[in-house]
């Protein structure tokens, strides 16, 4: 995606038919990073509307030399996501216990799932911890910015990513469950699972 | 697990969704409606920068007024097209103006010095002149008293026409006479306490006698001789002043604008009796009178002082609608202690007033401390969850728990601490009170709060925890405010110019809450500060 300085300067002076282009532009990679945050999809719509305007408005203040402006909006999109999780969620600080709470998900070949499933299977995961993860596994985000990002420390940061990483192995490595959920086990490609599975 | 989070990484991390089926045009007319509504974007500052750099102004030029006022108050100029100069003129040129000079009564009554209630020394000529004028109440009347400042740059200007009333009866060679006075200072050393001046006029010849306390003349010198009379007349006024140590002996001296012609009256009231030079008025176009205000004290003082301390924030939320919201906001939230630094300026009116500005910056803390406990329904260990999965697209359909939950209770404790970066612009006035080397005052004002950062938790409309941070709805202060402050101070002055400063501070504002509650909310800010104060003297 190239969006050019010039469209850019226009939106700058509030030109509606600059401002359109740009959200053509960036709408489908908004759109995934909406529907990867949200815990209630059907919240996009009303998360994407928040954020363009948020971004139109404040665009004045993007420096280009820092990062892509499609970085710079994702930025937006993603905290907008963050507080309606906690909207309609509400904040959960009980740290999550393993122990005592069964996943209610199963065991899938990574490789082999569809987007949309592998994003299903993510979401089970507790609502602190994908947020972590997502922020720092897959949009790269360092500990010290998710802090800022999420209002807390860096060390939680730290210590909800290894949780979100427990619920991750246990989730895609359990062997107990691959039995009993054979409905919508694919076969791995990987050797190894091939011999976990196979047993 | 590597392998599934960089499986992870790469699917998701530059991931864009198709549009087919999605409602793109409609979104983007709601946008378009909603940006309609928000006025552009300014490309200059920021609403935040404009008030600091406004009131960063404003500090500023009442600080350089201030400075300025203070450093020029020590001279009055009369340009000729002033009222003032004319009458000066015109009485210098009047044949029938009293030649007081003339008559040893009067040169008599020149030399009867009288002290007023603040030392200042009168000729009873002068005294009788200032009266006349005050009887009239002309545009240059002045009052008597020495001991008003805000008379004495009236009074100047009437001693200067009194001056200029009585040059006509001096000789013709005194302007002469003038300059080498002017030229040459004139020593003291011999020059007693209580020393008291006559001077003779009988036939052209005149002589001045100095005598010193005991009643013996110091001193006795002919006309004839190089030293002019009024000149030994002035040494024994300045004498006189000096050895008295009279808190509010001036210098006047008067410049024209040539530069080239200065009169020094060394102690205006005696000084009078000097012939000054009438081209000096007749070609200047404006006089300067400038006043020596070494030994006395200034109307007007500036004090710069730093400062830093502690500072307590409390929030006090008051609500209608939303009174359970108020309740819960009150009982969850609690002190905390910052730091705040500054810089003050003052402006002392007479050694009493005070008019107060500075700029502060304020780290305040507040705490929210939260419990809460609600029954949930749990997983029970071991137990298996039924699950109905759509075989096509893998999604979840629905989730059997039966008799998998168990009910339990759920206790939350959030402790959080909200930080607030605030800027202060603060305009006082006040009063103070000096006993020895302790200066006490008490000042009232308002005071301008910019909040530059804030970040923390609060609980919501629908009493949810939820993260503020700058500009959100639910953040705790609004950009800007304004508060009433009352700040007592107690000072102790340890130099000349530097004082020790003890200043608590209370700063009350209100403000309405942002969001959808009717909660208004009362800021009650106490800083606890120590200061270094530098006066200008």
């Amino acid at each position: 995606m190239n969006v050019s300085d010039n469209l850019i300067e226009s939106c700058k002076l509030n030109n509606r038919k600059s401002q359109q282009d740009l959200y053509k532009l960036l709408l489908p990679y908004l759109r995934a990073v909406a529907y990867r945050y949200l815990r209630d999809t059907s919240f996009v719509k009303d998360v994407l509307q928040e954020s363009f305007v948020k971004i139109f408005k404040n665009i004045h203040q993007y420096n280009p030399n820092k990062a892509p402006l499609k970085n710079w909006a994702a930025q937006i999109v993603v905290n907008d996501c963050l507080n309606y999780n906690k909207r309609i969620i509400g904040e959960a600080n009980e740290e999550f216990d393993l122990n005592k709470h069964e996943i209610i998900c199963l065991p899938q070949v990574v490789e082999e799932s569809t987007d949309e499933h592998l994003l299903v299977i993510l979401k089970q995961m507790p609502v602190n911890y994908f947020a972590v993860f997502n922020l720092y596994v897959i949009d790269g985000y360092k500990h010290l910015e998710i802090a800022k990002m999420l209002g807390i420390t860096i060390t939680l940061s730290r210590k909800r990513l290894s949780r979100a990483r427990e619920w991750l192995k246990k989730t895609f490595n359990s062997k107990d469950k691959t039995d009993q959920a054979s409905q919508t086990i694919t076969l791995p490609k990987n050797k190894k699972q091939d011999e976990t599975y196979r047993k | 697990m590597k392998h599934i989070e960089n499986e992870l990484k790469k699917r998701f991390s530059n991931q864009e969704l198709a549009n087919d089926n999605f409602d793109t045009d409609g979104l983007w007319d709601s946008i378009s409606n909603e940006l309609d509504t928000i006025p552009p974007p300014s490309n200059g500052f920021s609403g935040f920068q404009k008030w600091i750099a406004g009131s960063g102004f404003l500090l500023l030029l009442v600080v350089l007024l201030g400075f300025v006022y203070f450093k020029s108050n020590n001279y009055i100029i009369i340009k000729k097209t002033d009222s003032r100069y004319k009458a000066i003129l015109q009485n210098q040129q009047n044949e029938t103006t009293t030649a007081l000079l003339n008559a040893d009564e009067n040169i008599t009554d020149y030399t009867e010095k009288n002290t007023d209630t603040t030392g200042t020394i009168k000729t009873t000529a002068q005294q009788n002149y200032i009266k006349k004028h005050q009887a009239v109440k002309t545009a240059n009347t002045p009052s008597t008293s020495s001991a008003n400042p805000h008379s004495h740059q009236k009074n100047k200007v009437v001693k200067h026409q009194y001056l200029k009333e009585n040059t006509k009866a001096q000789p013709a060679n005194s302007l002469t006479e003038l300059n080498t006075f002017n030229k040459e200072p004139i020593s003291l050393t011999d020059l007693t306490t209580e020393a008291v001046s006559t001077l003779t006029d009988e036939s052209g010849s005149t002589s001045t006698a100095l005598k010193n306390h005991s009643g013996t003349s110091a001193t006795s010198i002919p006309n004839n001789s190089n030293t002019p009379a009024n000149k030994i007349l002035d040494t024994a006024a300045t004498a006189e002043i000096l050895n008295k140590n009279t808190k509010v002996s001036k210098q006047v001296t008067l410049v024209d604008n040539t530069g080239k012609t200065s009169v020094a009256l060394l102690q205006p009231k005696i000084s009078l009796l000097k012939p000054f030079n009438q081209s000096i008025l007749s070609t200047a176009s404006y006089i300067k009178i400038i006043e020596d205000k070494t030994n006395e004290n200034p109307s007007i003082r500036l004090n710069i002082g730093f400062i830093g301390g502690i500072n307590m924030l409390y929030r006090k939320h008051k609500a209608n609608i939303f009174s359970q919201l108020a309740n819960l906001k009150n009982a969850t939230t609690k002190l905390d202690a910052g730091g705040s630094f500054g810089i003050q300026t003052t402006i002392v009116f007479n050694n009493r007033w005070l008019l107060k500005s500075g700029i502060e910056y304020h780290q305040l803390w507040s705490t929210l401390d939260y419990s809460e406990m609600k029954p949930i329904q749990i997983l029970k260990k071991n137990e298996l969850v039924k699950i109905a999965v759509d075989a096509e697209t893998g999604n979840v359909i629905n989730r059997f728990y039966k008799d998998t939950l168990v009910n339990a209770t759920s206790t939350r404790t959030v402790l959080h601490h909200n930080k607030f970066e605030q800027i202060s612009v603060p305009f006082e006035v006040g009063v103070q009170q000096n006993r020895n080397l302790l200066n006490y005052s008490i000042t009232v004002g308002t005071v301008f709060n910019f909040i530059k950062n804030q970040t923390g938790k609060t609980i919501d409309a629908d009493g949810e925890i939820i993260v503020f941070s700058k500009n959100d709805d639910e953040a705790l202060f609004k950009p800007f405010s304004v508060g009433l402050r009352i700040s007592p101070l107690l000072g102790y002055q340890f130099s000349e110019n530097l004082s020790l400063t003890l200043l608590p501070k209370w700063t009350w504002s209100r403000q309405p809450n942002w969001d959808v509650t009717d909660i208004k909310t009362n800021v009650h800010q106490l800083n606890f500060n120590v200061g270094l104060k530098y006066t200008f003297k």
